[in-house]
């Protein structure tokens, strides 16, 4: 969340490529460690699998595979990043963000933010810019992360009995 | 020597070619700034590069996925709480740890004038501040015997400082034995083998291997205490 803006940011930081990413802790319920996924058939690439999270199956998406068609390497600093994404019915369900080189959180201070100056209408999860010691972290905002036929397709899965 | 690490592209260990591991004349200039390697950006980030790029362990998957998959730690496993053990004559008995502020060694007590009673010796000076303090065998009502055995019979006095509301008082003990974790039901009933003095002080009994500790009743126990200020 941004809504605080004078308060420092806490964010888990990972990458995507050679780019630097950040996701604030408050949107976060839980880090993860790589884990055995069951394969959905017939779903866009970048849905990784399915996880057995106490009991309950919650949806693991690629970020890297959804950003840049390249899937996740499967290394242990390749962790799931476990969010929430808010529901059309109001509930929030867990879904699991599979992102590599997540070794650590950052403290963003708020006079290094800056607005995008470009805005993409196809990826609307792209936050602001943290100018975080020499390296430009793009902050990424997770309840837009899936949009139209992705978001779609968690409904879906929602839904089932 | 150059390092390749897994999957990663190859890393160039610059600290073993110029840096401070390094028997080469012409030093790396970033050493004039940053004095030792350990503290250079470019090393920090090798580090990282070499640590980002750790392929997984065997069993690796499977084993977190087990892990993950077993329900949540159960809700009663939580409610465990926690006493102070200590000994008071013959009798071990406990408080639960949150009313004790600390334990120390005893002060010197001074009586208070027109208030001789065995049970309020008097006030102490801890750190400054005066408490009351009072005799927990005294005021629990508990008598030695002669046929305890002589592990019973040492001494190792101890002031407990408890809360109470905003009141800070001093209890004197025999022995503090330690601390004890049990869950809600593993206090026992009280048995009526315990005198009738003792055992409107004890909400329950815990067992510690052989032994039994009374769980005191902190209420019961600073009423008695308030009745003994009258």
């Amino acid at each position: 969340m941004l809504a605080d803006t004078n308060k420092p940011l806490h964010a888990v930081v990972f990458s995507v490529g050679d780019e630097r990413y950040a996701m604030p802790v408050a949107d976060l319920v839980e880090v993860l460690p790589l884990l055995t996924l069951k394969h959905v058939p017939q779903t866009p690439l970048w849905v990784a699998g399915l996880m057995n999270y106490r009991g309950n199956p919650v949806l693991v998406v690629d970020i890297n595979s959804m950003l840049t068609g390249k899937p996740c390497q499967m290394l242990v600093s390749t962790r799931i990043l476990l969010t929430t994404l808010r529901r059309k019915d109001g509930a929030d369900k867990l879904m699991g963000l599979m992102a590599e080189g997540v070794t650590g959180t950052v403290k963003i201070l708020p006079e290094t933010l800056r607005a995008t100056e470009i805005w993409n209408c196809n990826a609307p999860y792209l936050g602001m810019l943290a100018m975080h010691e020499g390296e430009i972290l793009q902050i990424i905002n997770a309840h837009k992360l899936l949009t139209g036929e992705s978001l779609a397709l968690l409904e879906l899965e929602g839904t089932e009995p | 020597m150059q390092i390749n690490s897994g999957a990663m592209a190859i890393i160039d260990d610059c600290w073993n070619r110029i840096g401070v591991w390094s028997h080469a004349a012409n030093r790396c200039p970033k050493l004039q700034e940053t004095v030792h390697c350990r503290n250079c950006p470019v090393f920090t980030a090798a580090a990282r590069k070499i640590f980002e790029s750790r392929s997984l362990p065997p069993n690796y998957l499977e084993d977190w996925h087990r892990h993950f998959a077993e329900p949540p730690i159960a809700r009663h496993e939580l409610a465990h709480s926690s006493a102070l053990v200590f000994r008071v004559k013959g009798e071990a008995l406990s408080l639960p740890i949150s009313l004790i502020d600390e334990i120390c060694q005893p002060e010197m007590i001074h009586r208070l004038p027109h208030y001789a009673s065995i049970v309020l010796r008097g006030i102490v000076n801890i750190h400054g501040q005066l408490r009351l303090c009072f005799s927990m065998a005294e005021l629990l009502g508990i008598e030695g015997s002669h046929y305890e055995p002589e592990e019973m019979r040492r001494v190792f006095p101890r002031m407990v400082v408890v809360g109470y509301n905003e009141n800070r008082f001093a209890l004197l003990v025999d022995e503090v034995l330690g601390t004890l974790r049990h869950a809600p039901e593993d206090i026992l009933p009280v048995p009526a083998s315990l005198s009738r003095n003792l055992a409107k002080f004890i909400r329950g009994i815990l067992r510690d291997g052989h032994r039994s500790i009374g769980l005191l009743d902190d209420v019961a126990m600073y009423k008695a205490m308030e009745n003994n200020l009258r």
